[in-house]
Parts: structure tokens; C-alpha cells; sequence
């Protein structure tokens, strides 16, 4: 039986039972309910977002659980630095392949609907926008505004020197 | 909308993946996001002997600024540091390099270390490397004390001279879980024997001297949940396998893994024994052991239960008992031995170890190479295809080496579609594929396939073809595809050709090991993997005063995984 998802502009979409439960969120639900699952609303999630994100799980509905453990390992940030994003998925490196806002949404989504390998990879392509650059330019690109009390930013600047240099 | 990088839960998740360079700069965003990074970046200290002068260490006041943070500390010297050690009060790892003992005062310094101790109950692992002293009888007091969550106690090199810290040392002991001793002297002191250590469950004697091997084996007996066992010892001239068949095996029934490599058990036979006397080992490492045709037969007995077995540079191991084992151990995920012929490999049987991750073994053929103007040998033809085919019922392979590991050339398995090398295309999962000098002419078309079909290798590692510029151009080739082959410089690979097998040796150390160590120490992040800490000795590290090979796999079994501060 499938299980009917909402998106928060009314839009339905049907999935079958493995792809949901690659939410535990959504497993723990449909556990709960049982066989007479009525639908599901995720007000939260536009039908762009959950579009998505259902992609990915049906795409991933197959993978062992565990799998997740498996992108633990590869992502430390060494081999990060050495272009490793080439141990996820041909697939999921294309996937992930969306613009900033797109980006976050997926990212809370994952993190709301508790789909660790989404939440992973998501995470890992914010990390790489993030790398290289400056925190003027991280404050550019994601909006957000310098809150530093006067003199606060060259304390700050001048405490984590050290890791900036070679 | 920026939302995952208001939500600290988020920010929390995202820092990890960071490099200390970006995390930096993401402390200098905002006041929320300095919060939020910072400790990320003093979750590892590794303080080194001239820190002061070091650009890329953190001044004294920044350090004792964010004390609280520092989760794993590694200690080259004290020297000048004390203040902040001073604030260290969530240590969870605690490194003592023998340099410390050489700049500071004795007595002072084990003050120190016993304050530190005091401070840090959360402490999981202390690892000492001594340069033949040891810890004074109330440093080893607080740590039973103070310590209740010590879980892992490692040391070398120590020189042990009274017994009333031995006794202290053993009341340490009955409260962890796992316990290495290296190139340590006891002095012929009296082991205590009333004493049980139930929580021990892994034991490293690596080379102890002043204990007799009978007292080494009566402490085993007090490990009644001991499951892994490493244990080397150095010109013994005879070795009471009797003792240790009869008494070891009842005491420690959960005994699952064996590591013996490069141990100096004078008879080769008392191996057998002792290999023959344990039931369903899990683990076995045996590289460089002198081992006989009766270790192979006592090892069979475990076929069924292997999971890793290391028979590297034993050379009693022939190429039919690999190919034996290959057809016989169904639980095998980690492999690595010496040689395996492709002839006996077109003899033989399918291979039931479907489950292997890792594969070391040299392939070798005694068939000529093409001779002059054929474009294919026949009978290398016939062996290639069916190695192939083996290989690619591997599926979860991670990591293939099949060549060899002396530079020396020797020709092997012929890495080429006309071969049939495009069979293994089953092996998704391929990350490393090592071929050393095996006598590869590659063509552009085969490596064009493994860059296609290969998706998650990232090194190949080896000589691509018999003549240099071919090779490099290859090279370049795969490295443009975004695969790492490291560079070799052709003098290098003449000079190698003259050096023996282990002097090479270093060259290859476990690629998961290297990729770890860099890791740990930039304090990120820490990468577990299969297996990956076992059966590998660091052999000159260890005699360097420590073996970080093990404080590495100590922070993994301890699960002392990243924590959000």
C-alpha cells in the first residue's frame, strides 16, 4: 500500500513503504499506524523540497541501513581536502548538485524527517561552499549579518591565527 | 533562507566536515557561529617540544582560553604548558611522548601529570611512551582513583624497579579493558597473582622483558573475558607451549583473535600448537613468524570462523594453501599473504571468501609475456581469465593488491581488457587497486576503463607500463580522471630493485592507517574502519616510544567518537 505525502502547498505524492522509510521519522509513524495509514502532511516542506528529497530516497531505498556508517568514514576532513567527494555516489554527487537555497531547505529537511545519509551529504556540500573562503565572503553568500561588539572581531581574528598559517 | 546555519544542531554537524583552515574562518562569521566552531578547533592539542616557537600553534593564553575544549591531548613536552594543562578538565585521551621526560625535572613533571589526572575523570586512554623509567606508585594511585572511566592503558618501553608499583599498576589494570605493555622491563619483579582483570578483553605483550614467558602466561589467566590477544617474544630460547596450551585456552574461552606477527617462539612447531590449542579465531595474524606446514593444518581449523588472516612473509605458506584458503574460509573479509601462482588458481575451485574487503597477495605467473609481434601469450591468457573471473565474484572488495611489494619486478596478472579485465566491473565498491611492478603494458583503452568504471577508486597505485614514458603518460591519464597515483621517479624504481622486502616495506603501510593519523591529529574527525587497525604493528614507531597505530585504534574501540562539545 502506498503512503500518500503532503506538501505544505497541498501537493500529494505517493511512495511506497521502503522509499518512506528511509525517514525514521516517517517509519516510526507508519510503524504506528499500521495498515490504515491515512496521509501524511509536511507542512513544513515545499513540494519542490520533498520532491526531492524523495528522489533521493527512493533512489536509496535498497542501501543497508547502515550505510550511513560508511560516509562516517569517508568524511573526514583531510580526505575531504584531497577531493574525496568522489567516494559518494556518481548519483548523489549529481543530486546534490543544487543551488544554495535548495540546498538548505534539503538539509533541514533531512534533519526534520532524521535521513542521516541525506543529512550527511547535504552537510558535506555545505562544508565545501564554506571552504576557501573568507568570513566576508561566507557572510556574503549566506546572509548573514556581522553581530560583533567593536574590537570583538580582531580578538577573534587575532585568537585563531595560528590555525590559518602554514 | 539560511536556515541549517541558524540551528546550532546544524552548525554542530556541519563542523566536523571542516578543515582547521575553514573552520577558522567560520569562527570569524559571527558571534554565534565563533561559539559554535571554536572548540572545534582545540578538540585535538598536540603540543610539540618547541611550541612556543611554532607559527601554527596556539599561543599559551589561547590555549588556556579554550582548555575546556580539548578532548584529546598529546604531549611532547611540559615545558612552559603547565598553566594550561591547568584547565584541562574534559580530557578523554591523554598521550605522554617519552620526549616529556627529557626537559623537565622528574619529580615535577610526575606532579604534573598526576594533578592533570586528577582533574580529568572523563579520562578513557593514557598511552605513556618511557625512555626506562616508569610512573611513580601515587601517579598510578590517582589514576585508579580518579579515573573511573579509564578504559584503555598503554605503555613503553617502562622500566618497572619496585614492587609495590607493580602492585599499583595491577590494581590499575582490574579496572580497564585493554592493556598493551612494549619493549618494557619488569625487572624481575613478582607478578601478583591474586588479582583478576574482568574487564580486560584485549592484552598487548609485545617483547616484555624481566617476566618470564610463564608469569606473561599466568597474567593472561587472570583475563578470564580476554578476546584479542597480540603477544611477541624476543629470543626466548624455549617456549612452554605446553603450559600455555593447557591453561590458556580454559582460562580465556572467548579468545577470537591472534596476533603473533614477527614473534620469536624459537620452534616454529610451538605456533602450530598454540594456533591448534584456541577454537573459531576470528583474527590471525601471523606475518613474518617462522610458522610450518603444521601451522597450515592447525589453521584450518579455524577456516570456518576466519575473518582476517595475515600470513604476509611467512614463507612456509605456499601458493596452493592461499588458493586453499581463498576456496575455504567463507567469513573472510581481510586477506593478505605472500604469493599465489595464477596456475594453481586454473587448478582449483571456485572461491567461497565472497565476503573479502581487502586482498593482498601477489599474483604471479611463471607463463612467458607476449612473445615479439603476438599481441597476446596463450597459456597467460588462460590464467588471466580465470583470476579475473575470481576476482570479480569479490564484490565488496575495497582495497586489491596483487603486486608485489618489493619493487623488484615480477610479472603478474596483465591489467588489460584483452585479458579480460574489464570482468571486474563488479567490483563497485574497488577504492585502492595496487599493482607495484608487476610488468603492466597498459593501453590507453584499459585505463580509460578503469577510470570509467571504477567510481570509487582513488589511488592505483604501481608502474602502468614497462616503458617509463608510457607509464607516465598513463599516469596522467588516471590522474586527470581524478584518481591519485603517486608519483614515482624512475631511478627510484632501479634503486628499489636492489632492496630487500622489508626495507620497501614502509611504503606501504595501510592506506586506511596513514589517512587516520592525519586525521586524528588535526582532531576532526575519526575514521574507524574495517578491521583496519588490526594485525598492523608499527613496528619503529612502537621503538620510538609509542605506537600511535594503537593510541589510534584505542580511540576507536573505546567509541571515543567525535562529541559535540
Amino acid at each position: 500500500m502506498p503512503i500518500i505525502l503532503q506538501a505544505y502547498d497541498d501537493k500529494e505524492f505517493k511512495v511506497d513503504k521502503q522509499t518512506a522509510e528511509r525517514s525514521l521519522v516517517l517509519k516510526s509513524m507508519i510503524e504506528r499506524a499500521g495498515d490504515s495509514i491515512a496521509p501524511i502532511p509536511l507542512p513544513k516542506l515545499s513540494s519542490l523540497v520533498l520532491e526531492k528529497v524523495i528522489m533521493f530516497c527512493k533512489h536509496h531505498k535498497a542501501d543497508q541501513v547502515d550505510k550511513s556508517k560508511d560516509y562516517e568514514d569517508i568524511l573526514g576532513p583531510r580526505k575531504m581536502r584531497n577531493g574525496l567527494i568522489r567516494d559518494m555516489d556518481e548519483w548523489d554527487k549529481e543530486f546534490i548538485k543544487v543551488d544554495k537555497d535548495l540546498l538548505m531547505d534539503i538539509v533541514m529537511a533531512a534533519n526534520f524527517l532524521d535521513i542521516k545519509n541525506l543529512l550527511d551529504i547535504g552537510c558535506l556540500a555545505i562544508a565545501y561552499m564554506l571552504t576557501g573562503k573568507t568570513p566576508e565572503e561566507i557572510r556574503a553568500t549566506f546572509g548573514i549579518p556581522k553581530d560583533f561588539a567593536p574590537g570583538e572581531e580582531e580578538r577573534i581574528e587575532q585568537e585563531h591565527a595560528w590555525a590559518l598559517r602554514p | 533562507m539560511n536556515a541549517p546555519l541558524e540551528s546550532p544542531e546544524l552548525l554542530l554537524y556541519i563542523a566536523p566536515f571542516l578543515s582547521h583552515t575553514g573552520l577558522a574562518a567560520a569562527a570569524q562569521v559571527s558571534r554565534q557561529w565563533n561559539l559554535f566552531f571554536s572548540p572545534f578547533l582545540y578538540h585535538t592539542i598536540q603540543v610539540p617540544q618547541d611550541w612556543s616557537l611554532t607559527t601554527c600553534f596556539p599561543p599559551l593564553p589561547t590555549l588556556q582560553k579554550h582548555a575546556y575544549s580539548v578532548r584529546f591531548l598529546y604531549l611532547h613536552t611540559l615545558k612552559g604548558i603547565v598553566p594550561f594543562l591547568e584547565q584541562c578538565v574534559h580530557l578523554r585521551t591523554l598521550v605522554i611522548y617519552r620526549d616529556v621526560f627529557v626537559d623537565y625535572p622528574t619529580d615535577l613533571l610526575w606532579i604534573e601529570l598526576t594533578d592533570l589526572v586528577r582533574r580529568n575523570p572523563l579520562l578513557e586512554l593514557i598511552i605513556f611512551g618511557f625512555n626506562e623509567n616508569s610512573p611513580p606508585t601515587p601517579f598510578l594511585r590517582t589514576l585508579l582513583k580518579y579515573c573511573p572511566n579509564l578504559k584503555r592503558y598503554e605503555s613503553s618501553q617502562g622500566r618497572y624497579e619496585d614492587s609495590e608499583q607493580i602492585m599499583a599498576l595491577m590494581q590499575v589494570m582490574t579496572k580497564v579493558q585493554m592493556v598493551a605493555s612494549r619493549y618494557e622491563d619488569f625487572c624481575n619483579l613478582p607478578v601478583v597473582q591474586q588479582l583478576q582483570f574482568p574487564y580486560i578483553w584485549e592484552v598487548v605483550f609485545k617483547d616484555i622483558k624481566g617476566m618470564s614467558i610463564l608469569s606473561q602466561i599466568d597474567l593472561l589467566c587472570q583475563c578470564p573475558n580476554l578476546t584479542s590477544l597480540k603477544w611477541t617474544v624476543s629470543r626466548q630460547p624455549v617456549f612452554p607451549s605446553k603450559e600455555f596450551c593447557e591453561r590458556v585456552p580454559v582460562a580465556c574461552p572467548k579468545i577470537t583473535e591472534l596476533h603473533m606477527d614477527g614473534c620469536g617462539i624459537p620452534n616454529p612447531d610451538d605456533v602450530s600448537r598454540i594456533v591448534g590449542s584456541l577454537r573459531g579465531l576470528e583474527l590471525l595474524t601471523l606475518s613474518a613468524t617462522s610458522i610450518t606446514m603444521r601451522s597450515f593444518l592447525s589453521m584450518q581449523k579455524h577456516f570456518g570462523t576466519l575473518r582476517m588472516l595475515d600470513v604476509f612473509d611467512c614463507f612456509e605458506i605456499k601458493s596452493w594453501m592461499i588458493e586453499q584458503i581463498l576456496e575455504s574460509c567463507p567469513h573472510l573479509e581481510k586477506l593478505m599473504g605472500s604469493q599465489l601462482r595464477m596456475s594453481d588458481i586454473v587448478q582449483g575451485k571456485e572461491w567461497v571468501a565472497t565476503r573479502l574487503e581487502y586482498l593482498q597477495i601477489q599474483l604471479i605467473s611463471v607463463s612467458e609475456p607476449e612473445p615479439k609481434g603476438c599481441s597476446i601469450s596463450r597459456p597467460l591468457s588462460m590464467e588471466a581469465w580465470t583470476t579475473f573471473a575470481r576476482l570479480s565474484k569479490l564484490t565488496e572488495l575495497k582495497h586489491l593488491e596483487i603486486g608485489c611489494r618489493s619493487w623488484s619486478r615480477r610479472n603478474g596478472l596483465p591489467f588489460r581488457l584483452t585479458y579480460g579485465a574489464d570482468q571486474l566491473r563488479t567490483l563497485t565498491k574497488l577504492r585502492v587497486l595496487r599493482f607495484g611492478n608487476s610488468g603492466q603494458r597498459m593501453t590507453v583503452e584499459d585505463v580509460s576503463w578503469i577510470g570509467a568504471h571504477f567510481e570509487k577508486l582513488i589511488k592505483l597505485d604501481g608502474i602502468l607500463h614497462t616503458d617509463w614514458t608510457q607509464h607516465l603518460e598513463l599516469a596522467n591519464r588516471l590522474r586527470m580522471s581524478g584518481i591519485e597515483v603517486p608519483e614515482e621517479n624512475e631511478g627510484e624504481w632501479d634503486l628499489h630493485e636492489h632492496l630487500e622486502y622489508g626495507e620497501s616495506d614502509e611504503e606501504y603501510d595501510d592506506e586506511y592507517s596513514d589517512g587516520e593519523m592525519s586525521d586524528e591529529a588535526e582532531g576532526q574527525y575519526h575514521v574507524n574502519s574495517v578491521l583496519g587497525e588490526s594485525g598492523h604493528e608499527l613496528g619503529p614507531e612502537s621503538e620510538a616510544g609509542l605506537s600511535h597505530m594503537d593510541a589510534e585504534g584505542a580511540v576507536g574501540n573505546g567509541g571515543l567518537q567525535f562529541e559535540h562539545p
